[in-house]
């Protein structure tokens, strides 16, 4: 593939909020919405087993209030945010959503006459439920809970092959993609969370029973704190999971990166006070959660779920797709091509606001950032490239551009030639000066072999893999 | 590579692809066009005061509708990626701003769906009422206008795309929907109503015969419409048409079969089971029609060697077996539950209370 035919899509940005957060917005929702059809499916199936065996008198009647939360909350919300994520995907990066899907379309097809499974099962069980017997209501819920697992197992396949792709970097093997390094514990772990999640909810969902009794409430809620049990096993699972990661994306949680950190973090702390209640209040002191408590562990979950999906779309960088495709859906072969030729002399786009710019060099700065920079940065807004480079001068500005890789490593080098690095270095300055009505051009050859040098010197490769050889992964 | 003798005269990965594009969204449109029919009909219940017991079929299962609608989208949004990215990418990005409405819009809808059902929406009055089935309907027929919307842009090319993009993110749609999308809506009546024939009880009273006559007669227009929209869509491409050898040819045949079938249903004033079979017997083909002629368009304006030697790049046996394989035994498990619920004990009521 020559650089003519990189396909320049029609992007645009969503200052003042930057893509990330859009995606990382919808995602984190469709998420806790998913994990938590998953783990209802084996709650569900849990209770029933009680009510067929006479072993919880009012089991039979939660699984059917249950599932109304369930259907109009999760078959509702839940499939039209993975709808959304599909769109939103498309809206913040084509590239990597197609790549996805190249790889791995049959999978996701396979996945969703899972789907399709799941939903009939749930809404014949949401309305004929009531009139089954317990064994075929049991049936219905059985195949319920395995067909959305099951979905959740090819997702996760496909999500943790984003960051550890495995032998299929070299064999192009779907399977060795999709049975990553990073599969097991992910799925593991994913499972995990969606069990919380279902018990959690069906704690908020058993205090809107109100011809229970307290005791009969507090009965099933010990019931439903079985499925926190395997909390006990986050720790090992998280460990597992962060042993396999690869060292530079392990040294941006550990310190490497302060958001990720601090994500990671925020993650493992709500996880932690989860765990602590359901450990000291649910099976050692019995206590009965009430609604507000049961809300405020819903809200503690939801923030463990967006600190965690933060970290996996982190880790990544500076990678959507490891070694594969770089963040801003460039790929390392493509950059080295774009140095010698460019990176927006091809793209047939016109800025939205090119007037504003008062020269031909300006113009290009914008197209660069656009092309280069936008899925992560907007010019003055969140994450704005104003805003971190302010402290910077011109020639910081320039070496750090150009050695942007080795700047922040998990950041993608630099795919442009010396014109567009100083077409985004003025855009910059130029912003910084409140963008003046006049600005002169730099069209000095002389700098511009420096940059060349610069460029050439930062080398095309992945910043982390220089780091890895001096020593200092991840930093 | 020599294109082999395939139906729609493509290389074997794509016409694999094309087939199971086809197949994907010939499951999805019948769904979709029971929502819109449907939505059409109970606003117009709500509009005229009149009840009719296919009105309450359709108001019932409405929400069940565009549940499968969504879930049957699934497989088609995957395909369309896989056969055309570059076209399909760049019209979603410059729809944007109307597909940020979209999904809001169609959670609000499916809520809705579901609020029209229950008991507080009937105590409601009847303008109240009357205006919230219209506001339901014309979200439909929106939504259904976004996806024609996206479908002519992204058939449009690179130099429309590029003057789109400078355009208002909110500019209109794309001049060249309104004759597809007027097919999409007339096909929804006939296409609902040959499945709601399955649904209805066997009641053979007045009721019921003027019921089956009115159907019938509302189900016959929608053809006769779409086949004069589809007349004029032919001519215009016929030549692209004309690659696609014949299978087009399967929507008149398939609406022909529909169209004898509501005359029978309207002579007899009842749908009996040979009518009924011959209503889903003509849904098939005639579903199946509209694909390949759509996919001949949309061939003849995308396809070249770059796009058909991508899709041989990212085919793979491994993965396709693995969907065949699903595939059946999913279909299999599904067939199972609608066996179980259709044998349950007929005593107890049909549905859950208060939703």
């Amino acid at each position: 593939m020559d650089v003519s035919e990189l396909p320049y899509y029609p992007m645009r940005d969503f200052e003042p909020l930057m893509k990330g957060l859009v995606i990382g917005g919808v995602g984190i929702v469709h998420v806790f919405l998913a994990q938590f059809a998953v783990g209802a499916g084996a709650l569900l199936c849990y209770l029933q087993w009680l009510a067929g065996r006479a072993r919880e008198p009012d089991a039979r009647a939660f699984v059917d209030g249950f599932f109304k939360t369930l259907v109009l909350v999760s078959f509702v919300l839940g499939a039209l945010s993975g709808v959304a994520m599909w769109l939103v995907a498309i809206q913040v990066s084509p590239r990597t959503i197609g790549l996805m899907v190249a790889e791995f379309h049959w999978l996701w097809a396979a996945e969703w006459t899972l789907f399709a499974l799941e939903v009939v099962a749930g809404y014949c069980f949401y309305r004929y439920g009531p009139e089954l017997e317990d064994a075929q209501r049991l049936r219905l819920l059985v195949l319920y809970a395995v067909a959305s697992w099951l979905s959740l197992f090819v997702i996760n396949g496909i999500l943790s092959w984003q960051l550890t792709p495995g032998g299929w970097t070299e064999s192009g093997s779907l399977l060795a993609g999709f049975f990553n390094p990073s599969f097991w514990p992910s799925l593991l772990f994913r499972t995990v969370v969606s069990l919380c999640l279902a018990a959690l909810a069906a704690c908020l969902v058993v205090n809107t029973m109100h011809a229970l009794s307290r005791e009969r409430m507090s009965a099933l809620i010990r019931r439903f704190a079985h499925l926190l049990a395997p909390m006990a096993s986050m720790p090992a699972l998280g460990a597992w999971y962060l042993a396999i990661l690869p060292a530079d994306s392990r040294g941006w949680v550990l310190g490497g990166s302060a958001a990720m950190s601090l994500f990671l973090n925020v993650a493992v702390v709500a996880s932690l006070l989860i765990g602590a209640y359901a450990a000291l209040g649910l099976w050692r002191g019995r206590l009965f959660i009430n609604a507000a408590t049961a809300a405020l562990l819903c809200a503690l979950a939801f923030g463990a779920t967006a600190g965690g999906e933060f970290v996996r779309e982190g880790v990544r960088k500076p990678y959507t797709v490891r070694g594969a495709l770089y963040s801003n859906s460039i790929t390392p072969a493509e950059v080295r091509r774009l140095r010698a030729t460019g990176s927006v002399a091809l793209d047939p786009y016109p800025l939205l606001d090119a007037g504003r710019y008062p020269t031909d060099e300006l113009r290009r700065g914008a197209k660069v950032l656009r092309f280069q920079c936008s899925v992560c940065h907007t010019l003055e807004g969140v994450n704005g490239l104003a805003h971190l480079t302010g402290a910077w001068s011109a020639e910081q500005l320039r070496l750090n551009v150009a050695n942007l890789q080795h700047t922040k490593t998990f950041m993608p080098p630099f795919a442009g030639n010396a014109r567009d690095l100083e077409a985004l270095v003025q855009l910059l300055l130029w912003v910084r000066a409140g963008r003046p009505g006049a600005w002169s051009e730099e069209d000095d050859a002389e700098l511009r072999a420096r940059l060349d040098r610069m460029l050439e010197e930062a080398g095309t490769e992945a910043g982390f893999a220089g780091a890895e050889a001096r020593g200092g992964a991840g930093r | 590579m020599t294109a082999a003798p395939q139906p729609l005269d493509v290389p074997g990965a794509t016409a694999a692809y094309l087939t199971v594009y086809a197949l994907a969204w010939a499951l999805h449109f019948p769904c979709a066009a029971y929502v819109l029919a449907g939505a059409g009909t109970v606003a117009f219940e709500e509009l005229t005061g009149v009840r009719t017991r296919a009105g309450a079929a359709l108001r019932d299962w409405l929400p069940f509708a565009l549940g499968a609608t969504i879930t049957t989208g699934v497989a088609p949004l995957v395909f369309v990626q896989v056969l055309y990215p570059e076209s399909f990418y760049s019209a979603n990005l410059l729809l944007r701003a109307h597909w940020a409405a979209v999904v809001p819009l169609l959670v609000a809808l499916f809520y809705l769906l579901y609020a029209i059902k229950g008991a507080r929406f009937a105590a409601r009055g009847r303008a109240a009422r009357a205006a919230l089935t219209l506001g339901v309907f014309a979200g439909f027929v929106a939504v259904a206008g976004l996806w024609t919307g996206n479908h002519v842009l992204s058939l449009a090319g690179p130099q429309a795309w590029v003057e789109r993009y400078g355009a208002s993110p909110l500019a209109a749609l794309p001049s060249g929907i309104a004759p597809r999308l007027v097919l999409w809506l007339a096909v929804a009546p006939p296409f609902a109503a040959a499945i709601v024939a399955w649904q209805r009880d066997g009641a053979t009273d007045a009721r019921a015969r003027a019921e089956w006559r009115a159907m019938a007669a509302v189900a016959g227009a929608g053809l006769l419409v779409a086949m004069v929209v589809a007349a004029l869509l032919a001519r215009e491409h016929a030549g692209a048409l004309a690659r696609a050898r014949g299978l087009p040819l399967l929507f008149p045949a398939g609406a022909l079969v529909q169209a004898l079938a509501w005359v029978a249903v309207a002579r007899s004033a009842r749908a009996g089971p040979a009518a009924r079979r011959a209503l889903a017997l003509g849904l098939a083909p005639a579903v199946l029609g509209l694909a390949a002629a759509r996919e001949a368009l949309r061939l003849d304006a995308l396809a070249d060697a770059e796009l058909l030697a991508a899709h041989r790049r990212v085919a793979t046996g491994a993965g396709a077996a693995i969907f065949v394989v699903l595939f059946l035994v999913c279909g299999a498990l599904i067939a199972w539950c609608v066996r179980t619920v259709r044998r349950r004990p007929r005593a107890a009521t049909s549905g859950p209370a208060g939703v």
